[in-house]
């Protein structure tokens, strides 16, 4: 009998934290020790070759939004050809029978599309628990009721400033009072909220301010991260000094007694680095049906409209972060500024995706 | 600011671990039950590893086969001494202190993820959860935001 062993992957934060000046993507170091520790947990079979199925999987439904932010990673508002309900509750089908515990619906806005409450509704009776993020701007009482009536474990809200002058000049008019409204409304209605703020050179003085009216609303998790130059970024990178200032104050407010909010900072290259280490279970879906290993990287592994995910999982996506492409992006990525070098434009500017299971022999 | 080396933070861990076992110790020699939180999601994977994911921290743990059969064992009806009895018949190779020791390890790392929550007695169903001790320690100590932050 060997001994127990515990596995700490979405953990790694408690581990790290106070590295938090020193980019674990950048430290080889840091992630030489963490190929050490994970060797031992090869050791005792704390990692096997690969996952049955997934365990988490974030759907985009929709690029359509509401709102026009100028640093939208994804670039919406655009309009594609969306799967449609039957198509989504197929997947959720496909997924729960691989036993995957939890979904995100993300975008766009979610709640743009008229059936979203019908598949959250759906996914739950599937034994899946299912958050979401959104800008707020649907979210009135009644409609933070049905979330809570339908089952939503928690819902996270964009809040880009603690005022109408600084969110609002980000995201457009009015969309504070929206955003703050929808906050109170889940409060209210006992649905655990988050808070994400995006860090830009326009507001990321602000963060604090933000942190603490959201804990005054209520609200569970203040949550930013550097800026990814995908999307229409570029125009609103901050200054290294200034995201050092908000590391410094988070650093800080960790350490304070009085804090009931919890603040964190996240790297968006981190899984990119470390998912190489672990048999796969994750991955996101566009509202095209493409399957994508990371939601920054412009690759795919099929689509579902051609073959159900299951058959996907099985003949590698199991496995993707072993395949040469996707270890070559996680080799050569050091920071966020490294995706705009390996994702690919077309002539007219718009991404496209490098479908890896092409280079699949079926 | 004071930043952590990696030996400082090991330190630091165990002595939180050493503080936690000793409050879970008294819950133990309490005669409690272990029972799996129902808030978790878990499930049997492959090579007789268990998954286990709190939605409500994120925290994702996979258990090597001696921690999921322990986790599977806990079933809201034995007692940590039934488990004990049932290793040390199923592995017979295996010294005993090392079943006991492994046992008290598994039943602190489940109980500090909140996979398991433990109950008084059987018949008793009165209820301890991580978050009881969370607070208990966070008052000792002076932190709002408990052992693990």
């Amino acid at each position: 009998m060997s001994f127990p062993v515990r596995l700490p992957l979405f953990g790694m934060e408690n581990y790290i934290s106070d590295f938090i000046f020193k980019r674990f993507s950048e430290d080889e170091e840091s992630i030489n020790y963490y190929k050490e520790l994970i060797d031992k947990y090869r050791e005792y079979k704390a990692i096997p070759s690969s996952l049955r199925g997934p365990i988490f999987v974030p759907i985009d439904l929709t690029y359509r939004c509401n709102l026009k932010c100028s640093y939208c990673y994804v670039a919406a508002p655009e309009e594609i050809p969306e799967l449609t309900t039957q198509e989504i509750k197929i997947l959720i089908n496909d997924l729960a029978r691989l036993k995957t515990f939890g979904l995100c619906f993300c975008g766009g806005e979610p709640t743009i599309r008229d059936d979203f409450l019908d598949l959250l509704n759906y996914a739950i009776s599937k034994g899946m628990y299912v958050n979401t993020v959104s800008n707020g701007t649907n979210i009135t009482d009644q409609y933070a009721e049905k979330l809570k009536e339908n089952g939503i474990l928690s819902v996270q809200i964009s809040v880009d400033g603690s005022t109408n002058a600084v969110h609002d000049q980000l995201r457009g008019e009015k969309s504070f009072d929206y955003a703050i409204n929808a906050v109170k409304s889940l409060v209210k209605n006992e649905i655990p909220v988050s808070i994400a703020f995006a860090s830009t050179k326009y507001n990321i003085q602000d963060f604090p301010n933000v942190v603490n009216m959201a804990e005054q609303l209520g609200a569970k998790w203040v949550r930013t991260q550097y800026l990814v130059l995908t999307g229409r970024g570029n125009m609103c990178l901050p200054k290294n000094e200034d995201y050092d200032i908000i590391k410094q104050f988070i650093l800080k407010e960790k350490r304070n007694p009085k804090r009931k909010i919890l603040i964190e900072f996240g790297d968006p290259v981190e899984h990119i680095k470390l998912l190489p280490f672990f048999p796969n279970f994750t991955f996101s879906i566009t509202p095209d049906g493409w399957i994508l290993p990371s939601p920054y990287l412009k690759y795919a592994f099929g689509n579902i409209k051609k073959q159900p995910i299951e058959k996907y999982w099985k003949k590698g996506l199991n496995k993707i972060w072993q395949n040469p492409t996707m270890l070559k992006a996680s080799r050569e990525i050091k920071t966020e500024h490294d995706f705009m070098k390996i994702n690919r434009v077309s002539a007219g500017g718009k991404y496209y995706y490098t479908d890896l299971s092409d280079e699949v022999v079926y | 600011m004071k930043l952590y080396t990696k030996k400082e933070m090991l330190e630091k861990s165990e002595k939180m671990q050493k503080r936690f076992l000793s409050e879970l110790n008294k819950v133990i020699n309490n005669e409690v039950v272990p029972l799996k939180f129902n808030l978790i999601s878990w499930r049997e994977d492959n090579e007789d590893t268990v998954i286990a994911l709190n939605p409500i921290n994120g925290v994702l743990n996979i258990m090597n086969p001696s921690l999921a059969l322990i986790f599977k064992l806990c079933d809201g009806k034995k007692t940590l001494k039934d488990i004990e009895d049932y290793l040390i018949e199923s592995f017979p190779d295996i010294d005993k202190k090392v079943i006991q020791y492994d046992l008290k390890n598994a039943m602190v790392q489940l109980f500090s993820n909140a996979y398991l929550k433990l109950q008084k007695s059987i018949i008793s169903k009165e209820e301890v959860f991580i978050t009881d001790i969370y607070n208990e320690l966070a008052a000792k100590m002076g932190s709002a935001n408990g052992p693990t932050s």
